[in-house]
């Protein structure tokens, strides 16, 4: 709708008005995720694979997980307020508008590194080849995807605030656990590790199905990608409104 | 000595922060739970593991210091920090390390459990050599915390600059995987940066508990260390130009 | 005709929970969290009519926030009922936000690195108002509230006051029947509150609209609205037209003389000296006890007059009358 494109907008314009700010932190979040793939070919160039996984898998995992995140963070970092809103009654003002509360909270902040991360991203997937025409729609299908699963885990993690009361500082860690778990080779884990990747911390809907995907095309594996996503934006969804119909009870710490 | 007080309310604040320890104490647990894995997949020695949980707990307790400092110098604070009868620099190093102890000791036991645990071994016997050149190596990132703090005078946002020695730090340092894993040059390379040192100097103790080892490693660090300390005071009397200048 | 605002015995019971003190306070928070109750808005009742000016007035927790959230569809009451434009507000939250305009005196909704001008773009989409409306009222209200010049600036560089104004122009856009005010003069300058004052109490006029103003600053009542309603201890402890407040609750009066003589004497019943400065004397008139003319006339016996003045006391001694009275 009209509505959400002009929210995304103006989000997007309050992260360029810094524009020194905004430059270096993309610029230099494109070289951190660098340093970082370089970190990897060194471990691949001694270890030629893991379990089977090889350097062209890390290369394509940073490459999903990137733009996954860089897509999340650069529309939705307004999430990482979301705890610290609930505890501090900060969501009033949204329960004010005629607009959807979580969207209006999400979309309230946009991260410039995200669009390092992005960018680190589209030329992962030009170096590992998967921007052929073929392969270019599943990496915007799983960028997508991805995005949503990291604002639903978020969504959730922060809405704990609304039963929990002041968990901001540990809400602003579950990004990094999320990620963590992303861009390992998926195949180190194994048993009851790899079932928690794909319930309680969807990493593995976010790195290791897309990367399948990548290599070994699959409509199964696609569906299933895709409707993770769609379930965990459904399950924040709905533990969001659980928790703001707390939140409008008005109970409190004190 | 007023730094000493200083640090010491420091240690007593970061005590009370409970929520935060448990998250990075959490976090601690699941990067050594993934490393664990991906060592167990590869057949790599216990002594891996213990490695990684030797440089991450001193990467993970470090504090932000630099964090503090910009908010300070954003908030022009800072003005009113300088008048002060300590300097402000060396007693936001003092916050740091009265800070940055506290975590050591919270963090310290559950990598210790942890590894263990999940390698079914005992710690190595390096380790206890390890542990001295561990507190020198902290104090040193702590002095690069200030180092980077201080940047906020002349660009404001500190943050970018940070993940960037930070993944230096990673790559130099050698967190995730000891340097021997690297070509040779690469190793050497390395060394002649004030990173290799700071982590992999005295973490590798772990594999081989070397005492000439950890002397050279000690010697390094206390090289790097008077280099940082100058570099950083000159820094700061920089900042104070910038200050002057622009009147916080 | 039905009321723009009708609240009918409402109430609001917090339950809070304590913080665990000590191991064993811990371990019982983990089983069964101690609670307690705090009543913040304890049967309150009253009835607005569309275009009155409303000002709610009470201490610090008296309730007022409390009730303006409830009305406003951001809380639930534990019990009672109200209605703001025959909506039932947090039953029928989004459909009523479309009519209500909101300032929260401690909180903005406007983009804080962006000029005002793109919040006031976003604000169009959000009440779906079509582009030439938005565009003719946004023209009108910038005008009336002098904010033209600000438009262009971001929000972070403009001072407190014109911030205000442009927040209040904001709420404003969409033509909202009902406006809720929450301290909107809070931590302005004395100029800068009184051109807001103003401003809301005009616009209020020309537009019809209801305005419900919660403050601590008795000034706020006194030069926007018409009509107060005390709150104390989750109580209504008033409902009164301003007018009727001074007249009822004060019968007293301040003069200030400025005296020809260095001292005055005046000595009598019901006046009370309440400051003294070499040809200065403020006094306090119980006009029950004695009328003011009699005052002025002995204050003329006793010495030749610079200058006299007779005022009313501050609305802040109104107000603190009232409350002790309720205790």
């Amino acid at each position: 709708m009209r509505y959400l494109f002009a929210l995304l907008l103006t989000n997007l314009k309050a992260s360029v008005a810094l524009r020194g700010a905004f430059w270096m932190r993309a610029a230099f979040m494109a070289l951190n995720n660098g340093i970082m793939l370089v970190l990897w070919m060194l471990f691949f160039l001694r270890y030629r694979d893991v379990n089977g996984w090889r350097a062209a898998d890390t290369v394509a995992i940073y490459a999903v997980t990137a733009s996954a995140y860089g897509l999340a963070v650069v529309l939705g970092h307004g999430v990482s307020d979301l705890a610290r809103r609930i505890h501090e009654g900060g969501l009033d003002a949204f329960l004010t508008q005629p607009k959807d509360v979580l969207l209006q909270c999400v979309a309230s902040r946009s991260e410039a590194s995200g669009w390092g991360d992005l960018f680190s991203g589209v030329v992962l997937f030009g170096v590992a080849g998967h921007l052929a025409p073929a392969t270019l729609p599943i990496c915007l299908v799983t960028a997508l995807s991805g995005a949503a699963i990291f604002l639903s885990w978020n969504v959730m993690f922060h809405s704990l605030a609304f039963w929990l009361g002041d968990t901001s500082t540990v809400s602003r860690q579950a990004w990094h656990f999320l990620i963590l778990f992303s861009l390992y080779p998926s195949t180190i884990f194994g048993g009851w590790l790899k079932l928690l990747l794909f319930t309680a911390l969807p990493a593995g809907f976010i790195g290791y199905l897309p990367v399948d995907l990548l290599h070994r095309f699959s409509w199964g594996t696609l569906l299933a990608v895709a409707g993770a996503a769609a379930g965990y934006v459904a399950l924040a969804a709905l533990v969001f409104r659980l928790g703001l119909r707390r939140y409008q009870s008005g109970s409190r710490f004190a | 000595m007023k730094q000493v007080a200083i640090a010491a309310l420091a240690a007593r604040h970061a005590l009370h922060a409970r929520g935060e320890a448990l998250a990075r104490a959490v976090f601690y647990l699941a990067i050594l739970v993934v490393l664990a894995s991906l060592w167990r997949a590869l057949g790599a020695s216990a002594s891996y593991v213990w490695y990684v949980a030797l440089t991450e707990w001193v990467v993970l307790a470090m504090p932000l210091l630099s964090i503090d400092i910009e908010e300070d110098v954003r908030r022009g604070d800072i003005a009113y920090r300088i008048a002060r009868p300590v300097s402000y620099l060396w007693a936001k190093v003092a916050e740091g390390l009265g800070n940055g102890a506290v975590r050591l000791l919270m963090i310290g036991g559950c990598g210790g459990v942890a590894a263990w645990l999940l390698t079914g071994t005992p710690p190595p016997r390096g380790i206890l050599l390890s542990l001295p050149l561990a507190t020198l190596s902290f104090f040193l990132l702590v002095l690069w915390q200030a180092a980077l703090g201080l940047t906020a005078f002349w660009i404001g946002d500190t943050q970018p600059l940070f993940w960037v020695w930070q993944k230096l730090l990673f790559l130099l340092g050698g967190l995730l995987f000891p340097l021997d894993v690297y070509p040779e040059w690469l190793q050497r390379a390395a060394y002649m940066t004030p990173f290799a040192p700071m982590l992999h100097g005295w973490a590798r103790l772990a594999f081989d508990p070397d005492p000439a080892l950890a002397a050279r490693t000690a010697l390094l660090l206390l090289g790097w260390g008077v280099a940082l300390i100058a570099f950083l005071a000159w820094l700061y009397r920089r900042a104070l130009v910038v200050l002057d200048v622009n009147g916080g | 005709m039905s009321g723009a605002i009708e609240v009918e015995d409402l109430r609001k019971v917090f339950r809070v929970r304590e913080r665990p003190k000590g191991l064993r306070g811990t371990l019982r928070y983990l089983v069964r969290p101690p609670t307690r109750e705090v009543v913040a808005v304890d049967g309150v009742s009253f009835r607005i009519e569309p275009g009155e000016r409303v000002a709610f007035v009470g201490p610090n927790g008296a309730g007022k926030s409390t009730t303006i959230k409830m009305l406003a569809g951001i809380l639930h009451p534990t019990r009672g009922s109200a209605r703001v434009l025959g909506f039932v507000p947090w039953g029928d939250r989004k459909r009523l936000a479309y009519r209500i305009g909101t300032v929260f005196g401690q909180r903005t909704q406007l983009w804080y690195h962006l000029p005002a001008r793109d919040t006031f773009a976003l604000l169009a989409r959000v009440y779906d108002q079509d582009d030439a409306t938005h565009a003719r009222r946004r023209a009108e209200l910038v005008d009336a509230f002098g904010v033209g010049k600000l438009l262009d600036t971001p929000v972070r560089q403009l001072s407190l006051g014109e911030r205000m104004r442009c927040e209040i122009v904001a709420s404003l856009l969409h033509a909202p029947q009902v406006l809720f005010l929450d301290e909107p003069t809070i931590g302005l300058d004395v100029t800068a509150k009184a051109v807001i004052r103003d401003l809301v109490r005009d616009t209020s006029r020309r537009d019809g609209s209801t305005v419900l103003l919660t403050s601590h600053d008795t000034g706020d009542m006194e030069r926007v609205c018409d009509r107060v309603l005390v709150i104390h201890n989750g109580r209504l402890l008033l409902d009164r037209p301003i007018a009727d407040l001074r007249r009822t609750y004060i019968r007293r009066k301040v003069v200030t003389l400025l005296t020809a003589d260095e001292r005055i004497a005046l000595a009598m019943p019901g006046v009370t000296v309440t400051e003294t400065a070499p040809h200065r004397t403020v006094l306090e008139v119980d006009v029950d006890k004695t009328p003011i003319e009699a005052v002025v006339q002995a204050a003329l016996r006793a010495s030749r007059l610079n200058d006299l003045t007779v005022e009313d006391p501050p609305m802040e001694e109104i107000v603190q009358a009232i409350y002790a009275s309720a205790r």
